[in-house]
């Protein structure tokens, strides 16, 4: 039987945590459209930048590690505007968010739809569908959640009028030079019909605290509950 | 969050029960969220009996209840190029007053990819309409039932105007067969849409308190009800 006290506190943790989804969710959000709307400064703002591990990855770009790779990162993919005709509209969908019991840190999963419009030279913008999954580690910095580590898994991007199963050459990047801080992707696996494609990212678990062996979790390919 | 302590150390004694209730029903819409997730994140790695296993694994050595469905017709198959993503949203989760039971109803909107004997699969978009039962077991959210209900599935390059692919079965499904089964209110050109599965109404557990009876989804067209 709970003590009067220990009831309070249960309800103060609870309250905390159902704080704290709510919270993840409208980041997610927020950041979703600064993203879409190519709102860097924006974008920045609420990633973890006060951490020296503060990471963000997207599809086969590489993997950028600490404040300053992330910002150099930023200058790279989010142009300062909006050209006519171009669009990048990017949903999150189908969470999976866990608050650590302690209720410092989370890990979320969302599957995201995405339509855009690519420019081409001398020739209407082509549209497109870019889908993909989004593995994230949430921080509370302050009294102020923020993405912590970022990964963005591409699931397919094609032509709409061919498809996915016919057009697969919008998948991996160009062979572009890509800014000096990019380490190595550490996974990119996105739609072929000619594979069988691995359950990755993982999901997450739920769990106490995070712990260093936590931050492998999105390349997990764990059935576990 | 200091303030927070001040609020709840205000609460009344005689209170503090109904309150974490409360919260407790308010934190199972989330879990049951991501029971959804999961679930929607499994079917694509097509592995859908995980959901049952999971609730194996937790009652180990006890007989699976009832109300617990398993997808038994339907094949998806482990072949090159098959692929099942449908994002679940539009939730609407209803939490019973005691906080041990929720149900749900959310939209799948997604693309699949489907070939049936390793030939080049065909592209098509589904949407389909998810109802969802859940059971809270020693502290812990699970799932219990799940469904699917069609409304398109069609062919990437003729639209749900011209195509309505049948459920992936083996041997195939008859169009009757189908009709009964999944695609039974799939979208159809020359026929009016019926309003089923209905969502879940702050009243479900009063007016069907057990899990497994689908009444629920049938409000809005009892008549339907097999």
């Amino acid at each position: 039987m709970a003590t009067t006290e220990e009831k309070r506190e249960s309800i103060y943790g609870k309250l905390n945590k159902l704080k704290a989804y709510r919270e993840i969710e409208n980041l997610m959000g927020r950041c979703m459209f600064a993203f879409n709307y190519h709102q860097k400064d924006a974008v920045l703002a609420y990633l973890a930048m006060e951490e020296p591990d503060v990471s963000v990855e997207l599809a086969d770009e590489g993997l950028y590690v600490g404040p300053e790779a992330v910002r150099e990162y930023a200058d790279f993919k989010i142009p300062a505007e909006i050209q006519a005709g171009e669009l990048t509209d990017v949903h999150i969908s189908s969470p999976i968010l866990e608050i650590a019991g302690d209720c410092k840190t989370a890990k979320g999963l969302w599957l995201c739809p995405g339509e855009g419009a690519m420019l081409r030279e001398n020739d209407d913008p082509q549209a497109i569908w870019m889908w993909g999954t989004l593995a994230v580690d949430f921080k509370l910095v302050g009294e102020e959640w923020k993405i912590w580590h970022l990964h963005y898994f591409r699931l397919m991007k094609c032509d709409y009028q061919q498809g996915w199963v016919k057009d697969t050459s919008l998948e991996n990047k160009l062979n572009a030079s890509m800014p000096r801080s990019a380490q190595p992707t550490t996974y990119h696996n996105p739609y072929t019909p000619f594979t069988i494609r691995d359950c990755i990212p993982g999901i997450p678990h739920p769990y106490d605290t995070f712990e260093n062996s936590d931050k492998e979790w999105m390349l997990h390919n764990n059935k576990a509950f | 969050m200091d303030y927070l302590r001040e609020e709840i150390a205000a609460i009344p004694e005689e209170e503090l029960d109904s309150f974490e209730l409360e919260l407790d029903r308010l934190l199972g819409a989330y879990d049951c969220l991501n029971m959804i997730g999961i679930g929607t994140w499994y079917h694509d790695d097509q592995h859908p009996g995980e959901l049952q296993k999971n609730y194996d694994a937790a009652k180990p050595g006890e007989e699976r209840p009832a109300f617990i469905r398993t997808p038994d017709k339907v094949v998806i198959d482990s072949l090159e190029g098959n692929t099942l993503m449908q994002p679940r949203h539009t939730p609407v989760i209803q939490v019973s007053e005691d906080g041990t039971k929720a149900r749900a109803l959310t939209i799948g909107f997604g693309y699949e990819a489907l070939a049936k004997f390793r030939e080049t699969p065909m592209a098509i978009y589904s949407v389909g309409i998810v109802p969802g039962e859940f059971v809270k077991e020693d502290g812990e959210w699970r799932t219990v039932s799940g469904g699917w209900q069609r409304v398109i599935k069609a062919d990437m390059e003729k639209s749900w105007i011209y195509d309505m692919q049948h459920t992936n079965t083996r041997p195939p499904l008859t169009p009757e067969e189908d009709a009964n089964f999944l695609g039974r209110y799939a979208y159809k050109k020359d026929r009016a849409r019926k309003p089923l599965p209905a969502p879940p109404e702050p009243d479900t557990f009063k007016k069907y308190p057990d899990l497994g009876d689908d009444s629920w989804k049938y409000k809005y067209a009892p008549e339907e009800k097999k």
